[in-house]
């Protein structure tokens, strides 16, 4: 098969500039599995036509093969920012998020592609995700309240919603592993207040306001947010990085006036910024004061959604908390505060089994042991331990010439290779927590790192 | 310049540097760079992301091969020197703080750069210099004013640098900077009470800076007496120091020497164990341990020796006053237990002698 594609290489050679050859070579090359060479052959290609969906989406795909997952996102959902009825582009992106552990995301994506184009339908691919995020109905709340939103599938959200990124999470709190502390107090600082308004009310308590997320990066916030609003059924708007970034860039028609309304249309709706110190960052530090018009925007709806929140759920994440305007935690606003720690072992167990699923596992893996041996790995170091223990069992895999299953010794090892990512984060944290510690706002992190005892002064 | 295409993507990586989001900003970078390895803004924009994710080895390379790309672009220079500066290789951020001057002597950021190159050099007089021009190009430089402030104190000059901070706080009277500078300066004139106080407004400005943090535990220390005496000595010995030029050498030289002096604290060590019969019970070699005494050496080892062990004393005085505990480092908890372990030991066979007696 590759001794084929030679005369096409040195045609490739003499004409460098065939951009339709190059394709075919491209998409040929790592049909071959030769996904180095592909990536090259892309990248010299798109620096010619930087903007060629072909190359592009063929240089995603090497990277994806060869598993350098981080930069294949970014090229699909590129790709997919400037032409979002690229059928191919969706296919792959589902592919990626189904490796990332993000199985409901993945469903969607996979719905898109064949809906633009139903022959691209792959039953492995159907299958894994049916296995991976089945569409399950989510048990009502108990008690009165809320009235809970029609279920997911009666109503589909508009194009107009999807494009401003309105979705109906398919994973609750029971796809979130451990963590019961930090689920405990989402329940009583925000889901509670949303389905006992009147109980609140009778207290005088406000139930306005939002909650703020924050810890070290790849340790679950973005997810349970996710999973908080598959908790209450509520629709779902996630405004992330890119959104942010566009907002500042002003060439966006997804402004915040729109997305709030959206979320008060939608209610009850969970409205989620994600990295919110990008849209909240202290007007102390900015260089720019074009962001100040953004912040000030930001700020103004923030008092508006509280004023007519009725059914809203304002949520954020940040790695960076200590980065954000005081101004954002005045009552009304983020006026509650949780720190996401990294996974306790149930919680590693449950990531674990999240990442290995659909992987060929030995009978003798344990999820629950490489849990206990893993203290202080953050989600993202275990996507790196998967993926450590993988290219090792790949590799044993060609030297033996037969696929190998994934053995628990493989975990084990790659285990001592993974560093805790979250350790600089918690140095930084600690010198907050101890030096510039207003109102005891980050008393939790001290508790967490034995500073301080729970509860005590 | 960049290709159009490339443009919106360009805005959105300077944007999230301004934003200080450096993991995201890689990752954009690193796919731009892809499509353009040569393009030299964006490698110098990956060796800023390198070096601000505390990554300064990894961003020296890149820089270099911006700069091969760009040799006339003052800014990689600087950055260069910077990352050069951060892995502690002050010979060669010298060398690149001077390229970036030469290209571009109007910026008063780059004379403030080499100024600080040049005091982690122990120059105090060259970088002196650095901060003046600085700031003769823009008066309120906040490098460059801390660059001076810094630069008289270590030339023994304290007195004149003392006021130099009051302009910046009429107008921003939290100014981390500032109380930072201001507490420096107090903690080199002596005044420990009114250092703390600036160092401590400092630090809640910014919790995470390093410099400060030390700054307040050494104005802490200097609460004790005896301390006091010690430091001014301790200061003293760096001046003189700096006036043979020592410090000036190349860090491998300085490693060098120091190891070489650093043997007959090794003599000095054994003789000691010899004397007290830790080998054997040869006694005459104690007569050369007493000999060793009194030469200059042995006088400056026991005064170094002394001075280790009045720190860790100090610092184990500091632990157990829980307004002092949290300011110090992971570092100087473990010199205090160091010093908790071997008091332990020194109590055990004390009291196994004792019982020895006894019985
Ligand atoms: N408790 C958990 N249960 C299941 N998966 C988790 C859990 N915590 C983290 N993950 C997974 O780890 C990865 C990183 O989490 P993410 O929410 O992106 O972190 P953050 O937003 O804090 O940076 C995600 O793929 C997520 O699904
Ligand atoms: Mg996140």
């Amino acid at each position: 098969m590759s001794a084929d594609l030679q005369p096409l290489l040195d045609a490739l050679q003499f004409s460098p500039d065939n951009l339709p050859l190059r394709q075919h070579l491209a998409r040929q090359l790592n049909a071959a599995g030769r996904h180095q060479e592909a990536e090259t052959l892309c990248r010299e290609g798109l620096r010619q036509h930087p903007t060629d969906d072909a190359l592009r989406l063929s240089l995603a795909d090497a990277y994806f093969a060869s598993n350098k997952h981080s930069a294949a996102f970014v090229v699909v959902e590129e790709l997919l920012d400037q032409h979002p009825d690229n059928a191919a582009a969706h296919l792959l992106h589902a592919r990626l998020l189904l490796a990332a552990g993000q199985a409901a995301e993945a469903r969607e994506a996979y719905a898109h592609a064949l809906e633009i184009n139903p022959g691209l339908a792959d039953r492995d691919l159907g299958q894994a995700l049916e296995a991976a995020a089945p569409a399950k109905r989510v048990p009502t709340p108990a008690g009165g309240g809320y009235r809970p939103a029609p279920a997911p599938d009666e109503d589909e959200p508009s194009a107009q919603a999807k494009l401003l990124g309105l979705e109906r999470p398919k994973i609750n709190f029971s796809d979130v592993g451990g963590m019961e502390a930090v689920k405990d107090e989402i329940r009583l600082k925000i889901i509670h207040p949303l389905q006992f308004p009147d109980l609140y009310k009778a207290y005088g308590k406000a139930s306005g306001g939002g909650l703020l997320l924050y810890g070290p990066p790849g340790c679950g916030k973005t997810h349970l947010a996710r999973a908080t609003a598959g908790e209450v059924q509520a629709s779902f708007i996630s405004v992330g990085i890119a959104e942010i970034l566009d907002m500042w860039l002003g060439n966006s028609e997804k402004n915040l006036h729109q997305l709030f309304e959206l979320a008060r249309s939608q209610a009850p709706c969970v409205l989620f910024f994600d990295e919110v110190d990008a849209l909240a960052a202290n007007r102390h530090d900015l260089r720019q004061s074009a962001g100040r018009t953004v912040i000030n925007q930001f700020l103004e709806e923030l008092d508006g959604a509280t004023r007519s929140n009725e059914g809203v759920l304002i949520m954020a994440a940040t790695n960076a908390p200590w980065h954000l305007d005081p101004a954002f935690r005045r009552p009304g606003r983020f006026d509650r505060i949780t720190l996401v720690t990294p996974p306790d072992e149930p919680a590693r167990a449950a990531i674990l089994e999240i990442l290995l699923r659909g992987k060929p596992l030995a009978p003798g893996v344990s999820t629950a042991a490489v849990a206990a041996r893993t203290a202080g790995l953050s989600g993202a170091d275990l996507m790196a331990l998967v993926d450590g223990a993988v290219d090792v069992c790949l590799r044993a895999s060609m030297r033996s010439g037969r696929p190998l299953p994934i053995e628990q010794s493989h975990l084990l090892d790659a285990a001592k290779l993974v560093k805790p990512s979250t350790k600089e984060w918690f140095a930084t944290a600690r010198n907050y927590a101890l030096y510039s510690n207003e109102g005891g706002l980050y008393d939790d992190i001290l508790v967490y790192l034995g500073v301080k005892k729970p509860g005590g002064a | 310049m960049l290709p159009d295409a490339l443009a919106p993507e360009t805005r959105r990586i300077e944007l999230l540097l301004n934003l200080q989001h450096y993991a995201e900003a890689e990752q954009l970078i690193r796919i731009a760079l892809a499509q353009q390895p040569t393009h030299a803004v964006m490698l110098g924009w990956l060796g800023v992301c390198l070096l601000n994710q505390h990554r300064p080895a990894e961003a020296i390379p890149i820089l270099q091969r911006a700069i091969g790309h760009a040799p006339l672009n003052p800014q990689l220079h600087g950055w260069l020197a910077e990352s050069y500066s951060a892995a502690k290789d002050f010979f060669a951020a010298e060398a690149a703080s001077r390229e970036a001057l030469r290209l571009a002597p109007e910026q008063a950021d780059f004379h403030g750069l080499a100024g600080m190159v040049l005091l982690r050099k122990h120059r105090p007089k060259q970088a002196l210099r650095a901060a003046r021009t600085g700031l003769c190009l823009d008066p309120a430089h906040k490098q460059c004013l801390t660059v001076q402030a810094r630069a008289l104190a270590d030339l023994g000059q304290t007195n004149v640098s003392a006021p130099l901070f009051a302009p910046v706080l009429v107008d921003d009277p939290l100014d981390a900077f500032a109380h930072a500078n201001q507490g420096f300066n107090y903690l080199d004139a002596g005044n420990f009470r009114a250092a703390q106080l600036h160092l401590h407004t400092a630090l809640q400005q910014q919790p995470d800076n390093a410099q400060i943090r030390a700054g307040l535990v050494e104005a802490l220390k200097n609460s004790f007496w005896y301390y006091r005496l010690l430091w001014q000595g301790g200061r003293w010995v760096t001046r003189l120091v700096r006036r043979t030029g020592f410090f000036a050498l190349e860090a491998d030289t300085r490693k060098i020497i120091a190891y070489v002096l650093q043997i007959p604290l090794l003599f000095f060590v054994w003789g000691w164990a010899f004397a007290h019969g830790f080998f054997s019970n040869i006694g005459y070699l104690s007569i050369g341990f007493r000999l060793l005494l009194l030469t200059p050496l042995g006088v400056i080892i026991i005064l170094t020796l002394a001075g280790a062990l009045l720190q860790s004393i100090t610092l184990t005085l500091l632990r157990c006053n829980p307004q002092a505990r949290p300011y110090l480092s992971s570092k100087e908890i473990l010199a205090s237990n160091c010093f908790l372990a071997g008091l332990g030991v020194l109590a055990v066979s004390a009291s196994a002698r004792f019982a020895g007696l006894l019985f």
